[in-house]
């Protein structure tokens, strides 16, 4: 081996410890500066959307005392891995490294603490919709589970959305046993709209089964 | 190594300043001078790198092959960067949200490199150390002096002390102050050992 080839195996073995001991350094460092995201807070402007589908009996402007967020974690069900299952994402251990989050997921669940429906929880969940825009839908459920009430929190891009009524919402899902809701829901000229509500209820039904499966509105 | 060179090093900050003499940095010094606190923050994050750097790049030039000098610097560097950007984020969320980009780009700032290629990379640890101490107290000093004074123009309404070209205005005059006053000092320590050597005779 003449003294050049010598010379650059020396660089790169050189390169190579220096570098094992930053990544070291910086494993260590991660360790005690590894930032944690804050806990979600649940607003008032947000309670007073979750009584819209959960009646609590009180007053609008004290909705915030009437809910709590959800632990789905304690409940046993590991939300991210529900939303990779339920999106329809190939799962894999690069999901997470690339931070790839689903535009089909669920977001968050509430509970209702007390009130008229007190232990009822509120799941909101969103779907792609119209030109890769999202609905987004909060619903509620009684033990059983019941469908209570579903209504759109937000929606991006959906212009259309405004003709999907309220009574027709509360006509395909109001009231229902989530075992006996079948069928798609389906609006003729608001297609993609329609096909993200259906695909957020969808979600959060099953979400919700998998909850009562565990006992999990105890958590 | 001996005293002088130490007091060299030590002083280095002040006589060398990396901002006013020796023109280093001036990309963050510009951007982020506008307010004392982001001034002070990026100061403080620079010359916590800069150390760091130099001691562990000192400690290491016996080791590191001069062809690959310049990599293996810039790799002990971003680690250094990269923890800073952890703390700061971590402790200073607020510092992290203003300061923003500009805590991985010490990663490029040339007084760091500089440092690194022109005094750690041929001195011992505990000079590289001094080096980067005064060196990192000189770019505080410096850029925290901009900070003040750039805030204080622009809260008694010269708005324009807050954009790029106040900031050169004042870095400009600043700088020819201070380069005044070295070689004021320096022209007068000059003349006092030329009178000791001659012993007062003209």
């Amino acid at each position: 081996m003449n003294k050049s080839v010598k010379d650059m195996l020396k660089a790169g073995l050189v390169l190579f410890l220096i570098a094992g001991v930053c990544v070291g350094l910086l494993a260590v460092a991660n360790v005690f500066l590894k930032v944690e995201e804050p806990p979600p807070v649940l607003d008032l402007d947000t309670a007073q959307k979750l009584a819209a589908v959960c009646p609590t009996g009180a007053a609008d402007e004290n909705a915030l005392d009437y809910f709590e967020i959800f632990d789905v974690k304690g409940a046993g069900v590991d939300l991210d891995a529900f939303n990779l299952d339920e999106s329809g994402m190939v799962r894999s251990a690069f999901h997470r490294a690339d931070n790839q989050t689903p535009k089909d997921r669920v977001l968050e669940v509430y509970r209702a603490t007390k009130g008229e429906n007190a232990g009822s929880l509120v799941i909101k969940a969103q779907a792609e919709g119209f030109e890769g825009g999202y609905v987004v839908m909060i619903t509620a459920y009684r033990p059983g589970p019941v469908l209570l009430k579903t209504r759109v929190f937000s929606n991006e891009k959906q212009s259309f959305l405004r003709r999907i009524t309220e009574e027709e919402l509360d006509a395909f899902y109001a009231g229902k046993q989530v075992s006996a809701l079948d069928g798609k829901f389906t609006h003729s000229g608001v297609s993609y709209s329609a096909g993200a509500i259906d695909k957020a209820l969808r979600m959060s039904n099953t979400l919700i089964g998998r909850l009562e499966a565990q006992g999990g509105r105890r958590a | 190594m001996n005293k002088n060179e130490l007091k060299k090093a030590a002083l280095g900050g002040l006589l060398q300043n990396p901002v006013f003499v020796l023109v280093l940095g001036t990309c963050p010094t510009l951007a982020m001078s506008g307010t004392l606190a982001n001034a002070f923050g990026l100061g403080v994050a620079t010359a916590f790198v800069l150390i760091c750097s130099n001691v562990f790049i000192s400690l290491l030039r016996k080791v590191i092959p001069d062809r690959v000098r310049l990599p293996g610097y810039i790799v002990i560097i971003a680690t250094f960067v990269t923890v800073v950007e952890l703390a700061v984020a971590k402790f200073f969320p607020a510092l992290n949200e203003s300061v923003g980009v500009f805590i991985p780009l010490i990663v490029v700032n040339c007084i760091i490199l500089g440092r690194a290629e022109a005094y750690a990379g041929k001195h011992g640890a505990l000079p590289s150390l001094i080096d980067g101490v005064s060196m990192g107290l000189g770019f505080i000093a410096a850029i925290s002096l901009l900070g003040l004074i750039r805030q204080g123009l622009t809260l008694a309404g010269f708005g324009v002390f807050s954009q790029s070209a106040g900031g050169f205005i004042i870095f400009g005059i600043l700088m020819a102050l201070f380069n005044l006053l070295i070689d004021t000092v320096k022209r007068r320590n000059r003349r006092q050992l030329f009178r000791a050597g001659t012993g007062g005779k003209q």
